[in-house]
C-alpha cells in the first residue's frame, strides 16, 4: 500500500492577514485549549479506520492558521496521541507552518525535540513595506532571526515563502527578495503570486482606489525572473511554485499531487483515500459540536469518477516539472493521453510565444512559458 | 338551443389589468368549474403564459348562466392573446363575439392597449361593457378612471361595471351585463354553412382541432367541409362544446361556439380567420377579414453544440405543428455553423419560441439579432426581399433599400412627453399628433421604422417614464431608407451571424459600441483578438483584446484540489455555451450584444 500524509489544520490566528481568505479565527488561550480537546479525539476517531489504521505515514504537515502559536506541550500532547493511533515511518517528514513572530530561539529547540523536522516560515517578505501592505504581523528583523535560529538549533531543512506582485513592489525589490532569500541559505522556497481575494481587506483597498493591482506584465517578469534566478542557484523548481536544492522537495505536498492516501484532521480538512475526497466542516462550532457527540466531523465527502480523476491527475501533474507520466496515464485511464486531448494539443501548439510544453520521455510538461499560463492551458483539457 | 339565450363575448384589457382573473371568477361564479377545480387562471395554461403573465393563444369557454330574468343563457367566453404581436388573432377572436368587457385597472387607468382594444372591438361592431376592475386596491382611483373611460368611449357614467375579480366583488353585475347588453347572435340556421376559425391547436391524437363560431348554417358529425384558404376537404369526425373538457355534440348552430375535429394533419390548414363551409352545399363567400399572417421579425438559431442540429430541427417541426405563425427554413453560416433562419410575428412571439426550444426541447442555443425584412430595390430594376444581413447583395448592386414602417401610438402622463420624444427622435420616429384622454395623459401618434423598435425600444420607453408609458403598434408601410451593411470582423474574419443592416446615420455610432460590447463579452485569451467593425470594405471601429500574459496561479494542496477541479468543470460547462470562430471563443451572449448596446 502507498505511504500515507497526514495534515493537521490549526484555524488560530493573532490577527487576519489582509490578503487571507481562509478560515479562520482569533485565538484566546481557552479556545486553542478546547481544540487541542476536540483534536485529539477526532484523532481517536481514526484509530480504526480501514485505510489509515494500517498504514503507513511518511508526513505530518501542521498547517494553518499559525500552528506556531502550540506550545511544546500542546504539541507534545497531540504528538502521542497521533503514536498511539497510527503508524509512522521511522524517517517522517514533520513539518510545521510558522509565523515568524510567534517563534524564539526556544521554542524551535523544543519542537525539533519533539521531532518536527521541517519548518515552514512564512517570510512572506524581506521588506517592511511590503510586510505592512499585506498586514502581517511581523517584521524582516524577526523573519530574518528566526531563520538563522532554525539553522542554529539545528534544523536541516527550512522552507520559507515568498509573495509576489504585492502592490506597490517593483521587480528590482522583488529580485532583492529573492537574493537574500538565497542568501539566507533555506533548503526549500515557494513563491506565490499574490491573488486578491474577494471580501479581503487588500480587495477593498483596491477597489477604492487607495492601492493598485500589478501590471500583468509586471508579475509575469517578476515570475520568470524567480525561476531564472533561482535554477542558477541550485534550487530546482519541481512544481509551479516551489523550488528546492536537490533532496528537498516537499514530501508532503508531493503526495497531493501524486494521489497518495492523506488523512487530514481539524476544520475544513480535505481527507483523499481510494477516489474518495472528504472535507471537515469549516465552522470550528460545528467541529466542537460534532466531535461531542462522537461523531467525525465530516462536511461532505464524493467519489471521484474516472473522469474527474483524469481531470485532476491532469491538472496536478502539469503543476509539476515532471509533467504527465503518458505510460501513467494509460495505466490509470486505458486511454491513450495524447490521442484523447489531440485538438488541445493542437491549440497549445498553435499559440504564438515561446512553446508552451515540450514532449519528451514519454512526458509531457509544461514550459515556463506554460506555467505562466497554466490556468489557460489546464481549461483546454 | 335558442339563439336569443346565446351570448358570446370577450375580455380585453391591457396587461396586468386582470383580464385572467376575471374569466376564473366568471368560470367559477357560473359553476363550470366547482372551486376545487380550480387552478388560478385556468385559460393560461401554457406554463409559459403563467410566468409571464400574457395569454399567448386564445382559447374559449363555454358557461351555463341563470340570470335574474329566471332564464339559462349560454355564454361563451373567447379569450383573446393579450399583446401587440397578436393582434391579428385577437381580433379574429372579436369577430366571433358580439360583444367585449373592456377591463380598466382601477389604479392603472386607460393604456396604450386598452385604446387599441377598443378600437378593434369597434371594427368588429362589438358591444363594449367597460368594466373597471380591482376597485378594492388602496391605490384604486375609481371616480377618475371613470372619467377617462366616458372621455374615450362616449358612455354614460352607470354602464360603467365596477368589480374587483380578486375579491370577487361584482362579478355578478358584469355577468348580467353580458346577458342584457351584448346581443344575442343572427344567422340563419337553413343557410350555407360559414363557421369562423378563431383558433386552432394541434392534438397529437386527432390532429388540428379548430375552435370556430358558426355564423349561419349547421356543423353536423359525418358533414365533408371544405375550407376556403386552401379549398381542401375533410371529413368531419366530431363536434363539440368546451367545458372543463371537450364535450362531444351531435351539431353546432348559429351562434354556437365551438370545435371541429375532421382528421386535419395540420395547423397550418387550419387558419386562424378562416371560414369553414361544407362541400355539399358551399357558401359563396368566405367570412370577412381573413389574411395570411406574415412573420415581421426574423432571427437565426443555430445549436450551440452543432451535434443538436436534428435535435433543433425536430423541436422547431413540434411548435410548428401548433403554431402557424412559426416560419423556419435551414441556413448555414460560416461562423455558426447549420440552424434556422426563423420568423416571428414579433419579439415577444420571437423570445416565447426560444424559451420553449430551450426549456420544453433542452436545447442550447445561439440567436442573431432580430432583423426586419428589408426591399431591395436592385440596380437592374428587380426588387428582392432580404431578412437576413448576410444574404444582402454587394453594394453596387443596390440602388435602394425600403424598410417597414409601424403605426405607434404611446400612452403616457402629460409630464413624459418629452423624454418620450427625444427616444422618439432616436429612433428615427415621425411625429404624427397627439390626442390627450384628459388633462394629464396623452396619446401621442407616431410613425416607426419596425428596425428602430424590435431591440429595446419598450424597456427604453418604460424606463424613461417610470413605468407609466404604454406602448401598441400595427403594420402601416414600406418606406425608403438609406441602409448599409454592418460586418463585424474577428481576427480579421467576417462574422456573417453579427451582421447587421442598419441606417447609415446609426452605422458608425453601433460600430464602435459593437466592438466595445464585444471586448467585454469575449474572454481574453491566450493571443491577442481585434475585433473591427467595418461598412463595405471600409473599417470604421477596431478594439483590440489584449492576449493573456500571466495566470495568477492559486497554490493547490489538499483541499484546493477539488476546488480546482470543480472550477475547471465550471469552465467546461461554460465553454459548451461558446462558440469557436477561428480560434477564438465567443460566449453566446456576444452574437446579441448589440442588443445590450446603449
Amino acid at each position: 500500500m502507498d505511504k500515507a500524509g497526514l495534515y493537521i489544520h490549526l484555524p488560530f490566528c493573532t490577527q487576519k492577514c489582509n490578503y487571507c481568505d481562509f478560515y479562520s479565527i482569533k485565538t484566546n488561550p481557552t479556545t486553542v485549549e478546547n481544540f487541542i480537546n476536540a483534536l485529539i479525539q477526532e484523532i481517536h476517531l481514526y484509530s480504526n479506520h480501514q485505510v489509515f489504521s494500517q498504514v503507513k505515514f511518511a508526513s505530518i504537515f501542521l498547517g494553518g492558521g499559525t500552528p506556531s502559536l502550540l506550545s511544546s506541550n500542546q504539541l507534545n500532547r497531540i504528538i502521542d496521541k497521533l503514536n498511539q493511533t497510527f503508524n509512522f515511518d521511522a524517517d517522517i517528514e514533520f513539518t510545521i507552518e510558522a509565523n515568524p513572530e510567534s517563534l524564539s530561539s526556544n521554542k524551535l529547540k523544543e519542537y525539533l525535540s519533539s521531532g518536527v523536522n521541517r519548518l515552514s516560515i512564512g517570510v512572506q517578505s524581506f521588506a517592511d513595506e511590503n510586510l505592512k501592505k499585506l498586514g502581517r504581523s511581523h517584521n524582516v528583523q524577526q523573519a530574518e532571526n528566526v531563520i538563522r535560529w532554525a539553522h542554529e538549533v539545528g534544523f536541516k531543512n527550512i522552507s520559507i515563502d515568498l509573495i509576489f506582485a504585492i502592490p506597490g513592489q517593483t521587480q528590482t525589490q522583488w529580485e532583492a527578495n529573492l537574493n537574500r532569500a538565497i542568501e539566507l541559505n533555506p533548503n526549500h522556497i515557494s513563491t506565490y503570486g499574490l491573488t486578491i481575494a474577494p471580501g479581503t481587506v487588500l480587495e477593498k483597498r483596491i477597489k477604492s482606489g487607495l492601492e493598485k493591482c500589478q501590471e500583468e506584465e509586471t508579475e509575469r517578469q517578476m515570475y520568470l525572473s524567480t525561476i531564472n534566478i533561482f535554477s542558477e542557484q541550485g534550487y530546482n523548481q519541481y512544481e509551479i511554485s516551489n523550488f528546492a536544492k536537490p533532496g528537498f522537495e516537499c514530501l508532503h505536498n508531493e503526495m497531493y499531487w501524486n494521489f497518495s492516501p492523506y488523512l487530514s484532521l481539524g476544520p475544513s480538512a480535505h481527507s483523499y483515500w481510494e477516489n474518495r475526497r472528504q472535507w471537515n466542516v469549516s465552522n470550528v462550532d460545528k467541529y466542537f459540536e460534532s466531535i461531542k457527540n462522537g461523531e467525525k466531523p465530516i462536511a461532505e465527502f464524493e467519489n471521484l469518477t474516472l473522469e474527474q480523476k483524469q481531470l485532476e491527475f491532469i491538472f496536478l501533474s502539469l503543476r509539476r516539472s515532471s509533467g504527465i507520466d503518458i505510460d501513467k496515464f494509460y495505466q490509470l485511464f486505458k486511454t491513450s493521453f495524447l490521442e484523447k486531448y489531440k485538438s488541445s494539443i493542437k491549440k497549445l501548439e498553435s499559440y504564438q510565444g515561446d512553446s508552451l510544453f515540450t514532449f519528451e520521455d514519454n512526458r509531457f510538461k509544461l514550459t515556463s512559458e506554460g506555467f505562466v499560463l497554466y490556468n489557460e492551458v489546464c481549461g483546454l483539457f | 338551443m335558442k339563439t336569443e339565450l346565446i351570448r358570446n363575448f370577450s375580455i380585453i384589457a391591457h396587461i396586468d389589468h386582470g383580464k385572467s382573473t376575471l374569466a376564473d371568477r366568471l368560470l367559477e361564479e357560473t359553476g363550470t368549474f366547482k372551486k376545487e377545480e380550480m387552478v388560478d387562471q385556468i385559460l393560461d395554461s401554457m406554463e409559459l403564459e403563467r410566468e409571464r403573465g400574457i395569454t399567448i393563444k386564445s382559447h374559449a369557454i363555454t358557461m351555463n348562466y341563470k340570470a335574474s330574468d329566471g332564464k339559462n343563457y349560454i355564454l361563451n367566453l373567447i379569450d383573446t392573446p393579450g399583446h401587440v404581436d397578436f393582434s391579428y388573432e385577437v381580433s379574429r377572436s372579436l369577430a366571433a363575439c358580439e360583444g367585449a368587457l373592456l377591463i380598466v385597472d382601477a389604479s392603472q387607468g386607460v393604456e396604450a392597449q386598452t385604446i387599441s382594444n377598443l378600437y378593434l372591438a369597434l371594427e368588429n361592431d362589438l358591444e363594449i361593457i367597460p368594466v373597471i376592475n380591482k376597485i378594492d386596491m388602496p391605490s384604486a382611483r375609481t371616480d377618475e378612471i371613470k372619467t377617462q373611460i366616458i372621455e374615450i368611449m362616449g358612455v354614460d357614467e352607470d354602464e360603467i361595471v365596477c368589480c374587483s375579480a380578486r375579491k370577487g366583488i361584482g362579478i355578478g353585475d358584469v355577468l348580467e351585463a353580458v346577458v342584457h347588453r351584448v346581443p344575442a347572435p343572427k344567422g340563419d340556421p337553413k343557410a350555407p354553412l360559414q363557421a369562423l376559425i378563431f383558433d386552432s391547436m394541434f392534438n397529437q391524437y386527432r390532429g388540428a382541432v379548430a375552435y370556430v363560431r358558426v355564423f349561419q348554417g349547421e356543423l353536423k358529425n359525418d358533414d365533408a367541409i371544405k375550407f376556403f384558404a386552401h379549398d381542401k376537404t375533410f371529413e368531419v369526425d366530431e363536434v363539440g362544446v368546451m367545458k372543463i373538457k371537450n364535450v362531444p355534440q351531435k351539431t353546432l348552430s348559429v351562434g354556437e361556439v365551438g370545435y371541429v375535429i375532421a382528421s386535419v394533419k395540420e395547423v397550418c390548414d387550419t387558419k386562424v380567420g378562416d371560414t369553414i363551409t361544407s362541400v355539399s352545399n358551399p357558401a359563396l363567400q368566405q367570412l370577412p377579414g381573413y389574411r395570411d399572417v406574415k412573420p415581421m421579425v426574423f432571427s437565426s438559431l443555430f445549436p450551440a453544440d452543432n451535434d443538436d442540429y436534428e435535435g433543433l430541427r425536430d423541436a422547431l417541426e413540434k411548435l410548428k405543428l401548433n403554431d402557424a405563425s412559426l416560419i423556419y427554413e435551414p441556413e448555414n453560416s460560416i461562423a455558426l455553423g447549420f440552424g434556422f433562419r426563423c420568423g416571428f410575428l414579433g419579439l415577444l412571439h420571437m423570445e416565447i419560441i426560444q424559451e420553449r426550444l430551450e426549456r420544453e426541447y433542452d436545447l442550447n442555443l445561439v440567436t442573431t439579432l432580430p432583423s426586419v425584412e428589408f426591399k431591395i430595390h436592385k440596380t437592374d430594376g428587380t426588387v428582392e426581399t432580404i431578412d437576413n444581413p448576410a444574404d444582402l447583395p454587394g453594394q453596387t448592386y443596390i440602388d435602394y433599400f425600403e424598410e417597414p414602417y409601424i403605426k405607434a401610438n404611446i400612452l403616457t402622463p402629460v409630464e413624459y412627453i418629452g423624454n418620450i420624444m427625444k427616444i422618439a427622435q432616436e429612433r428615427r420616429g415621425v411625429y404624427i399628433n397627439t390626442d390627450y384622454i384628459d388633462p394629464t395623459r396623452a396619446d401621442l401618434h407616431y410613425e416607426f421604422p419596425l428596425a428602430e423598435i424590435i431591440f429595446d425600444f419598450y424597456d427604453r420607453l418604460k424606463s424613461v417614464s417610470k413605468g407609466y408609458a404604454s406602448f401598441d403598434y400595427e403594420f402601416l408601410d414600406y418606406k425608403r431608407g438609406d441602409m448599409v451593411k454592418l460586418d463585424i470582423l474577428i481576427n480579421k474574419d467576417v462574422v456573417d451571424a453579427l451582421s447587421i443592416i442598419v441606417h447609415r446615420s446609426k452605422g458608425y455610432e453601433w460600430g464602435r459600441k459593437i466592438c466595445q460590447k464585444l471586448k467585454e463579452l469575449i474572454p481574453r485569451q491566450m493571443f491577442e483578438i481585434a475585433i473591427q467593425s467595418a461598412i463595405g470594405s471600409k473599417v470604421i471601429a477596431r478594439e483590440t483584446i489584449r492576449a493573456m500574459r500571466k495566470n495568477v496561479t492559486a497554490k493547490c494542496y489538499g483541499g484546493d484540489i477539488t476546488r480546482k477541479r470543480k472550477l475547471l468543470e465550471k469552465q467546461k460547462e461554460g465553454k459548451k455555451r461558446m462558440k469557436t470562430l477561428g480560434h477564438v471563443e465567443v460566449p453566446q451572449e456576444a452574437f446579441l450584444a448589440v442588443l445590450k448596446v446603449d
